[in-house]
């Protein structure tokens, strides 16, 4: 029973840490860029959080990726706000968003405030690049960054890495083979 | 197959994450009411517990307090419990929707003991609430000297209505008295005169030849003396003609004091509408006060939320999108209410219902409209429709008190005129329309079922005598009806005052005071013709008099002058002097 819980727990903390891939950690990276730029009042913020869950992504990269971008997200406001008033006041886009605005729960998601609409267009842009940036770092730098992170008790912690004399090297090399069988 | 590693936990965590949802859709609905709350207004909301049951779409809340955001010390509202049921429909368009509410004891403009601001930025508004009244009791105390000044003018007009005859007579004395003067003047200079001849004449003379020129003038002068006493013998003569003239100037000047007396009689009659404003200036200040309470107190209850609100600036533009009817984000479609509130510095307990009540009115079709009752001896029924649809605030509230029992009370002023009124029945009917700051209202109310009879009258209307009199007249009056109608600013108000109680007691008066008037005139109507008859009489006996003294001095004279004549030798048989 014990044992049960314990291995529960495990894949618990092991889900948090994630897929420790390249392009799970650039997902994790990418969605958490996503979240944390659109304004948390908008239930596009929690739809594409469910997403992340239910993807394989590295939610430690979304947690850290969602903090570093919702401050970023405040200053790209003026950017956001131009950019969704350009969109949202388009003449002949009008009906679109009339018919989108009448339907149930989209509402919810405040397309309709310049910002949020702005924001998610951004965040969408930057998606693959952000993707693509992120999986090419950590397949370069991955390692040297595991193994200096792989210091500290808490991410061996989290990363359920406490056993692991030499924590870096072996995950990553294991996450690499991973990679090339999936 | 499946990596049951990743899906598992994920599983168990959108799990978790669904259970907390549901389980703490409370918590989550007070943290967005309470946020949405304040956005709003820009003041501190606070919902004491909540709960919620999403299928069926109600809120339960309890203990909600929102603060005033022009009065942080103050709450805008306050109700021990809220039940709303949402239009689910609408919620998932995000708009709250209350299609039915049920507000247990609300309570509008409770003290707060910590400030309701949210922002120290924000900057109470005062603009409706500065409103002064007191002005209109002031008016009330200077009301007994208007009525009394009534009485004060009408005896100092018959003061002066006397004089006039009295001034005639006097003119005419001092002008007889003069005329008399100059003709004993003008004959005793004319007697002088004839005694210097007589002296002349009688005189002997050494030379006879020098006499001849001596009697040549002084028969001149006799016959110039002839001509003088003929002329003041005739102006003497023309004095009664002149006494004719004058006793029918005096006799001219009675008649018309006499009909001045009896027309100023006619004309008196006590102010319907000052008496009135004595009487019932106090309960128009009092009446006008409370309507204007009311107002306030409903614009308190429901402020301008374009104007009296702060919304917290969030982030970005709300696009209103080109073609899409703009609707309300919070809406109580129709609301049963009780609660209670201070009104006019009384406490009253009410009930009712209140419909189209939004943070943005402007996107509803129709005005707030509050229908209430207050509960208690004291039952008052206010239909309240209070549009706030555009920058202009306009209200229209309609008060009825259908018939109410209320106390003894005195009207009046104990320096004036102190009437006791028995309790009676009370039945008003207000209606007031309030633009902004401007206010056009009628206040109708009768009072029946009672007596009144004057306790105190001050002796300038009559003092305690006709207090009596007027007494007897007002054991038949049980009932009055006022109408108020005010307009302008509440600071300065144009109040104007109609009862047919001002209308009923001034009659009475009148009637009492010019019966009093009338015998009062009568005596001095007779004393005015008896003193000009004695004035006419002194006058015709000192004029016979005097008439006779002068004639008698003229004609003794004529008498000297004519034995004058008679010794003087005829200067005809004179002989000439070549």
């Amino acid at each position: 029973m014990i044992t049960g819980i314990w291995k529960i727990f495990r894949m618990f903390r092991g889900s948090f840490a994630g897929g420790d891939t390249p392009r799970q950690i650039g997902f994790g990276v990418a969605m958490g860029m996503l979240i944390g730029i659109v304004p948390k009042d908008s239930l596009f913020t929690y739809v594409f959080g469910v997403l992340l869950l239910m993807s394989t992504a590295n939610l430690l990269s979304a947690l850290v990726s969602g903090f570093v971008f919702t401050w970023m997200g405040f200053l790209l406001d003026p950017l956001s706000h131009a950019l969704g008033k350009v969109v949202l006041t388009n003449a002949n886009w009008q009906a679109t968003w009339c018919a989108l605005y009448e339907m149930p729960i989209v509402p919810w998601t405040k397309f309709n405030n310049t910002v949020v609409t702005g924001s998610l267009l951004i965040g969408l842009a930057l998606f693959i690049p952000v993707y693509w940036g992120a999986t090419k770092t950590f397949k370069t730098y991955g390692p040297r960054i595991n193994s200096k992170l792989g210091q500290y008790s808490t991410y061996r912690w989290l990363a359920g890495r406490e056993h692991f004399n030499q924590p870096a090297e072996p995950a990553m090399n294991k996450t690499l083979t991973q990679t090339e069988v999936v | 197959m499946f990596r049951w590693r990743y899906i598992i936990p994920r599983v168990i965590i959108f799990g978790l994450i669904i259970c907390i949802v549901a389980f703490a859709s409370g918590p989550l609905t007070k943290w967005l009411l309470i946020t949405g709350g304040q956005s709003v207004t820009g003041a501190k909301v606070e919902i004491g517990n909540l709960e919620t049951s999403w299928l069926e779409g109600k809120i339960r809340m309890g203990e909600i307090e929102i603060a005033d955001p022009r009065h942080p010390m103050n709450n805008l509202v306050q109700q021990d419990e809220a039940v709303l049921n949402l239009d689910v429909d609408r919620l998932l368009h995000k708009e709250f929707i209350v299609e039915q509410a049920r507000i247990s004891n609300i309570q509008f403009g409770t003290p707060r003991t910590d400030s309701g601001l949210l922002s120290k930025s924000n900057k109470p508004s005062h603009v409706d609430l500065d409103w002064i009244i007191n002005p209109l009791k002031k008016q009330a105390k200077t009301l007994g000297q208007n009525w009394l000044e009534q009485f004060e003018r009408r005896s100092l007009k018959v003061i002066e209505d006397k004089l006039e005859t009295v001034r005639v007579a006097r003119q005419l004395n001092e002008q007889w008295t003069a005329r008399y003067r100059y003709h004993h003047e003008q004959a005793n200079k004319i007697k002088k005169q004839i005694d210097e001849l007589k002296s002349m004449i009688k005189k002997p003379s050494k030379n006879p030849l020098r006499d001849f020129e001596r009697l040549q003038v002084a028969m001149r002068q006799i016959n110039n003396f002839h001509n003088q006493l003929r002329t003041t013998r005739r102006e003497i003569h023309q004095l009664d003609d002149l006494l004719k003239r004058d006793r029918q100037r005096l006799i001219d000047a009675k008649e018309r004091d006499q009909q001045k007396i009896k027309s100023s009689a006619e004309f008196f009659k006590v102010d319907a509408n000052t008496t009135s404003e004595l009487l019932l200036g106090r309960q128009r200040s009092d009446y006008v006060n409370e309507v204007i309470s009311w107002v306030k107190w409903f614009r308190g209850v429901l402020p301008n939320p374009k104007r009296d609100f702060y919304p917290q600036r969030s982030r970005g533009e709300n696009i209103q999108f080109v073609g899409l009817k703009p609707r309300p984000k919070f809406l109580i479609q129709s609301a049963k209410i009780t609660g209670r509130g201070n009104i006019g510095g009384q406490r009253h307990d009410f009930f009712g219902s209140a419909t189209n009540l939004s943070t943005q009115p402007e996107f509803v079709e129709a005005p707030t409209v509050f229908n209430l009752e207050t509960s208690g001896a004291r039952r008052i029924q206010v239909v309240a429709q209070l549009d706030r649809r555009t920058d202009k605030k306009i209200d229209d509230i309609r008060i009825k008190i259908p018939g109410i029992r209320i106390p003894a009370k005195h009207l009046g002023s104990p320096d004036s005129m102190l009437l006791d009124v028995s309790e009676g029945r009370l039945v008003a009917d207000i209606g007031v329309r309030v633009e902004d700051n401007n206010l056009v209202g009628r206040i109708v109310f009768r009072q029946d079922h009672l007596k009144m009879s004057v306790r105190q009258l001050n002796p300038k209307a009559g003092g305690f005598n006709l207090a009596s009199s007027i007494n007897q007249q007002l054991s038949q009056l049980n009932e009055f009806v006022v109408q108020i109608d005010f307009s302008g600013k509440p600071n300065n108000l144009n109040v104007k005052l109609q009862s047919d109680l001002g209308t009923k007691i001034s009659d009475a008066f009148g009637r009492m005071v010019n019966q009093a008037a009338a015998e009062t005139i009568a005596v001095q109507t007779r004393r005015l013709e008896e003193q000009v008859n004695e004035e006419i009489a002194r006058l015709t006996n000192r004029h016979k008099t005097e008439i006779n003294k002068l004639l008698k001095i003229v004609n003794a004279d004529s008498n000297v002058v004519a034995g004058l004549e008679k010794i003087i030798p005829n200067l005809n048989k004179w002989p000439k002097i070549r």
